[in-house]
């Protein structure tokens, strides 16, 4: 009954919804290691670049057969032209990159990643962009592929598995989002607060703060921070948190300068309470924690993204960690081939979650309004 | 009096706008001076260099220097190559400026009308749907976005709009090279949903007033009552988007390899090449101030509430 009653209020379906995909990553990010049948940087040589395929579904999906098939090939047997898959890709890589990313960028980068630009193929002339537009005709799979390996989500170019390294993604994706959501909360909300409670000068001053953070366009201002400091991610989550700041404590103020000439709050005042107190818990817990949940889940859903991004401009997670925006910058010419699993995973990854704490925080906010307004 | 008032308000903004400035200018200058070891030491200056850039006096003094110096335009040099920075800056702000201006033009093309249509017409199911589509579709990453736009035209048109087309003039490489990364910046970005929500939401808000259904009353056109109040706090959200949009660039012009303003900010941290940094930095601080203080005297001119205290 109580539930029917939930889902009819506005935003509902949105934190259902958003609450379900946040609960599935964070089970992943915890639990990640005893889901997963690899490790994330576990380079399985046998199988390299394989799409998508699984014996264990397999066995589900065709009961006897499958089962049969999986006996008959317990011992381990040599991919078909992994080899040659491999080289091709690399090839592409490494083409594309001379080809439009030739200058000092792109040799650091390479320096970077540390991926392997070794290559002793020969073109003998063929067209650079014939990989791209005609299918070669040796990476054409057999028909019948008798499947040895659990890798649900392919594997990359080294023959890690997609699937286990956007679990470890997940977890190097949550938690500096939480450190990013206690640097906006924890100053956002007292300064909001004091704005708000006392007004006038400290309004003032709050104000021009705020209005300074906002001159600087986000990236930019990070970027500086990493260009002086190092590029590591908890720096960046500093920057993130600070940015986010002025939205947290211009709604605080808002909210509290309307409550605090409320009744309330004078009786509280005037039943000798401090005004630590009042502000913590009059005006804060009892009248404003819905938004500080609200903030949270935006901040973490903003924090994704810039993870996600800085990761893809090479200043957030360093290539040995793995981070959903680091596996699309790896393999990001993926994208032009037909080996799209790669770099598709990722991204599905990253809009979902993204989308997930987005939704949990809009219904959040559509149901805070509505309540309000009764 | 009238004229005077407004003297006196432009007389305190102005002063804010310089006051801030300075402070955006110190803030920066003090977070580079965070770096571990000096700018000398990191890229090996000769002595005569360290010397001409003022890197040798005491801090509150090179802060002086430099912005003594930014003022006459003059923002040091590049530590990796020598090259003076308003040159580099020069010559890769042509590109930045056009994603931006058009990317901010393309993505108001498309939310205005989408955003007049969902406000004016009676909250419904399908109209909740449209607008929770696109602020969906516009909270993807932009790297996200980029990438799969970049697949899916190579996938119709088989050629990589990363080249730059030269020779003959054939349409699609030619529309493609310029269009897609304004396009991919307008939809990715989180601008579009922004603007729908904000505006949509400014009209409905607008269209329950009572001023409105005096008009409706009255019989007279109700347009001129709807511009003034939803185009001020519209104006707002497109000032601070720009902030945003800078953010972006970033981003595209690394996806679409273009070398714009985006792309030096980028190879400069790389580099660790400070003075670029700094003065790319300070100068979107600058006009992003602009833009704001340009908005807030606007908003001034077209609110008479405003005006009166």
């Amino acid at each position: 009954m109580k539930l029917i009653k939930f889902l009819k209020t506005p935003g509902s379906i949105r934190i259902v919804s958003g609450g379900a995909v946040i609960i599935l990553l964070l089970f992943f990010a915890v639990f990640g290691d005893f889901v997963c049948f690899y490790q994330s940087n576990e380079m399985d040589s046998d199988w390299i670049m394989e799409p998508p395929s699984s014996s264990l579904l397999r066995s589900f999906l065709v009961t006897e057969k499958g089962l049969k098939n999986l006996k008959r090939t317990t011992t381990p047997q040599v991919s078909h032209q992994g080899n040659d898959r491999d080289n091709s890709l690399d090839y592409l890589m490494e083409g594309l990159e001379e080809e439009f990313f030739n200058d000092s960028a792109s040799e650091s980068q390479s320096s970077i990643s540390g991926g392997t630009t070794d290559n002793q193929q020969e073109t003998d002339g063929e067209d650079e962009f014939s990989f791209l537009t005609n299918k070669n005709e040796k990476t054409k799979v057999p028909q019948e592929v008798i499947v040895t390996h659990n890798h649900f989500f392919g594997t990359d170019k080294d023959g890690r598995d997609i699937f286990s390294m956007l679990v470890a993604g997940a977890k190097t994706s949550l938690l500096p989002g939480l450190f990013a959501c206690l640097v906006a909360l924890g100053l956002g909300i007292p300064l909001g607060l004091v704005g708000g409670y006392y007004g006038g000068r400290w309004a003032e001053l709050i104000r021009f703060i705020n209005s300074l953070i906002l001159s600087f366009p986000r990236f930019v201002l990070i970027l500086v921070v990493i260009c002086a400091i190092e590029p590591n991610v908890y720096y960046v989550m500093i920057v993130l948190g600070l940015t986010i700041v002025p939205r947290v404590s211009e709604l605080i103020r808002t909210r509290v300068h309307t409550l605090s000439n409320m009744g309330f709050v004078l009786a509280a005042k005037e039943s000798g309470l401090s005004d630590f107190k009042i502000m913590a818990r009059h005006l804060f817990w009892y009248q404003n924690r819905t938004v500080f949940f609200i903030q949270a889940s935006l901040i973490m859903a903003e924090s994704i993204l810039v993870e996600t991004t800085l990761s893809y401009l090479q200043f957030g997670v360093k290539p040995p960690d793995i981070s959903w925006g680091n596996i699309i910058e790896g393999s990001r010419l993926a994208f032009f081939s037909e080996y799209y699993w790669i770099t598709f995973f990722p991204a599905v990854a990253i809009v979902i979650s993204i989308l997930g704490f987005f939704y949990l925080g809009d219904g959040l906010n559509a149901r805070l309004a509505y309540r309000e307004r009764r | 009096m009238k004229q005077k008032q407004i003297l006196r308000v432009l007389a305190k903004k102005t002063g804010q706008l310089i006051l801030s400035i300075i402070a955006a200018s110190l803030l920066v200058f003090l977070i580079v001076q965070l770096t571990p070891g000096n700018m000398a030491e990191i890229h090996s200056l000769a002595p005569a260099t360290i010397e001409k850039l003022n890197l040798d006096k005491p801090i509150w003094l090179q802060y002086i220097y430099w912005l003594g110096n930014c003022l006459t335009l003059n923002f040091g040099v590049s530590l990796t190559d020598g090259t003076p920075v308003n040159e580099l800056l020069l010559q890769y702000a042509g590109t930045t400026f056009g994603l931006t201006i058009g990317s901010m033009f393309l993505s108001l093309l498309i939310s205005v009308p989408i955003a007049i249509l969902l406000g004016i017409s009676a909250e419904s199911k399908s109209g909740k749907v449209i607008s929770s589509i696109i602020y969906s579709i516009s909270s993807i990453p932009v790297f996200v976005v980029g990438y799969i736009v970049l697949g899916i035209v190579f996938g119709v048109f088989k050629f990589y709009p990363l080249v730059m087309p030269e020779g003959e003039f054939e349409f699609w490489p030619w529309v493609t090279y310029y269009i897609l990364p304004i396009f991919v910046l307008a939809i990715g970005n989180g601008t579009l949903g922004e603007f729908v929500r904000v505006l949509m939401l400014e009209i409905r808000h607008t269209s329950h007033a009572l001023y409105i259904k005096a008009a409706r009353s009255r019989g007279t056109s109700l347009l001129k009552h709807y511009i003034r109040p939803v185009i001020i706090p519209f104006l707002s959200i497109v000032v601070s988007r720009f902030a945003v949009l800078i953010s972006g660039v970033i981003v595209v012009e690394r996806i679409f390899n273009r070398r714009g303003l985006g792309w030096l900010t980028w190879e400069a941290t790389l580099n660790r090449d400070f003075f670029v940094i700094m003065a790319v930095t300070l100068l979107t601080a600058l006009l992003i101030r602009v833009l704001m203080f340009a908005q807030e005297m606007l908003a001034y001119s077209l609110d008479p509430r405003l005006r009166k205290g």
